[in-house]
């Protein structure tokens, strides 16, 4: 299942300064030596504990944030900022409260200045696909979170983005919404073919979703290891399976892998 | 077996909020927010009427009523009306048309913010109808200097809050247009300024009252006409009763300025929570 490169990215590294009463008083990096490539279609997990640079990770990808070295390249272009072929899905939804559900989903379009009956039209096909064709008219505080969320997908997926970023989109949903969700992620995603990254903290959620999963260290957050998810699709009920407990066991093994610190050898103390 | 000093089982009731919209419930509603004010027009009615507050002090309503009715009807309140309804309205318009965009200019740009800001702060704090004899000095004793004092006072509350509430716009939501391709003025349009509305619309709601209390003040301090004119000017001529007529439509046109702000403000942020509802 091999496809093209999609996303490459080689050598990223993310800097932050630290300054107080605007003089710099230090250097913190949040990400080191990123390299791994996505392929098309693929459907890729980031997982890290908090604070790893997973969301800093996918807002460069995103092209909101520039790396400090390295390059990242999509369709072998390097990445400038943000454009139409990205869309991002964040955690708080970020939905325009003052939006109803369709003219939310028709923002993309609206930026690319897209006739009014097309827009209308395209915003009606995804806001079928997740399900809310009844809610078309609502406004986002009265929606459910699960909603929202399916709102958010809509909006991004609706100017047809190749790459869909997903920054912990399920993390603020109840432990149900977010299985159906999720599910219904994958319908989209079997269905649309797009390349998704997917942020997330949940080790189930990571092999559930995912083809692959990129396991990152805490600051400096750097590759510990990319663990290929050979589990069959579609992936209901995989959870019970014995690959999927493996799976489960290295990975976890993976992220709580502490590698030990200079200062800690040192003094004697450590692993 | 008799416990004593306990009471029959009890039952509790939960209350469940009602649409109110029954009649009933409306009725309801509108019986206790006016039940005082209500209660305060019989006193005014009964106590001038029985001598126990002197009748030339203040007239019973009913006398004030028909007073205002005659004022109305004979024409002699309106120039007044209409004069003091232009100056408002013309010195608030002002005050919007310069505060929010340079409160939306403040809260956009921080370097603009900090050389604008110490100014405008200490500029607000100056009481302003101490400032009132610099304008007449400045413009006269006509139309230009009421102007200027209700633009003003009522230029600085749209001021902040415009400025308060471009500042405090979501960032994700930014986030989320930049991240489909949105470019600075699409953001401007499209996220900050529908973000900032219920912010500006207090400020406005603020600054239309400001602005009445202010011209009325002015007209009082130095006018020919107006409606804070006729109430000093019959206060003078001992018209006690075309006194609180006049008094009384400043009330009212303040209260249906600001109703009607009300329910504009309603329209345009139904879709913010308010504090505590998240």
């Amino acid at each position: 299942m091999q496809n093209n490169v999609k996303i490459s990215v080689s050598g990223l590294r993310k800097d932050f300064l630290l300054k107080t009463d605007n003089k710099i008083t230090g250097q913190f990096t949040a990400l080191n030596d990123i390299n791994f490539d996505i392929y098309e279609s693929e459907f890729i997990s980031v997982l890290g504990p908090s604070g790893c640079g997973k969301s800093t990770l996918l807002d460069i990808l995103a092209g909101l944030s520039a790396q400090s070295a390295g390059t990242v390249c999509i369709d072998g272009e390097a990445v400038v900022g943000p454009d139409s072929k990205r869309g991002i899905v964040m955690q708080g939804y970020a939905l325009f409260p003052w939006r109803t559900v369709r003219k939310n989903v028709e923002y993309g379009l609206e930026l690319q200045k897209v006739p009014k009956n097309m827009r209308r039209e395209i915003s009606e096909k995804y806001i079928n696909l997740v399900g809310l064709e009844k809610f078309v008219n609502y406004r986002p505080n009265e929606l459910s979170g699960g909603m929202k969320q399916r709102v958010a997908i809509a909006r991004a997926l609706a100017y047809d983005p190749q790459i869909l970023l997903m920054d912990e989109p399920f993390g603020a949903l109840d432990a149900q919404t977010r299985e159906v969700l999720q599910d219904e992620l994958l319908n989209i995603w079997s269905t649309t073919q797009k390349t998704i990254v997917f942020v997330t903290h949940s080790i189930d959620e990571a092999i559930y979703l995912s083809d692959r999963v990129v396991v990152l260290s805490p600051a400096p957050g750097e590759i510990k290891r990319i663990f290929p998810i050979n589990l069959r699709r579609p992936r209901n009920g995989v959870r019970m399976t014995m690959e999927y407990m493996q799976l489960f066991r290295d990975i976890t093994a993976a992220l709580h892998d502490v590698s030990v610190l200079p200062s800690q050898e040192a003094n004697g103390s450590g692993i | 077996m008799q416990i004593k000093g306990k009471k029959k089982d009890s039952i509790e009731v939960i209350v469940q909020a009602g649409s109110g919209k029954s009649f009933g419930a409306a009725a309801y509603r509108i019986f206790k927010n006016s039940a005082l004010l209500l209660f305060v027009i019989v006193l005014w009615q009964v106590l001038p009427t029985f001598n126990i507050i002197k009748p030339y002090l203040l007239p019973p309503f009913s006398e004030v009523v028909a007073t205002w009715f005659d004022l109305m009807l004979s024409g002699k309140l309106e120039p007044d009306i209409f004069i003091s309804l232009r100056r408002t309205l013309t010195g608030f318009s002002c005050a919007l048309f310069f505060g929010i965009p340079i409160g939306v200019a403040m809260g956009y740009s921080k370097i603009f913010s900090d050389y604008v800001s110490p100014f405008i702060h200490f500029c607000r704090q100056i009481p302003s109808m101490a400032l009132f004899p610099v304008f007449i000095i400045f413009f006269g004793v006509g139309e230009p200097s009421k102007i200027v004092i209700v633009f003003w006072v009522s230029v600085w509350a749209i001021l902040l809050n415009t400025i308060n509430g471009v500042m405090n716009v979501d960032p994700l939501l930014i986030k989320a247009s930049r991240s489909m391709g949105g470019k600075n003025i699409a953001i401007l349009f499209t996220v900050i300024l529908p973000d900032s509305v219920p912010s500006i619309m207090t400020g406005v709601r603020l600054g239309a009252g400001s602005s009445v209390i202010s011209l009325v003040a002015a007209e009082m301090l130095g006018a020919r006409a107006g409606l804070g004119f006729r109430v000093i000017n019959s206060q003078y001529n001992f018209q006690i009763g075309q006194m609180y007529a006049t008094i009384l439509t400043i009330a009212v046109i303040g209260i249906i300025i600001n109703q009607l702000l009300v329910s504009v403000e309603k329209r345009l942020t139904f879709w913010k929570p308010t504090v505590g509802n998240q």
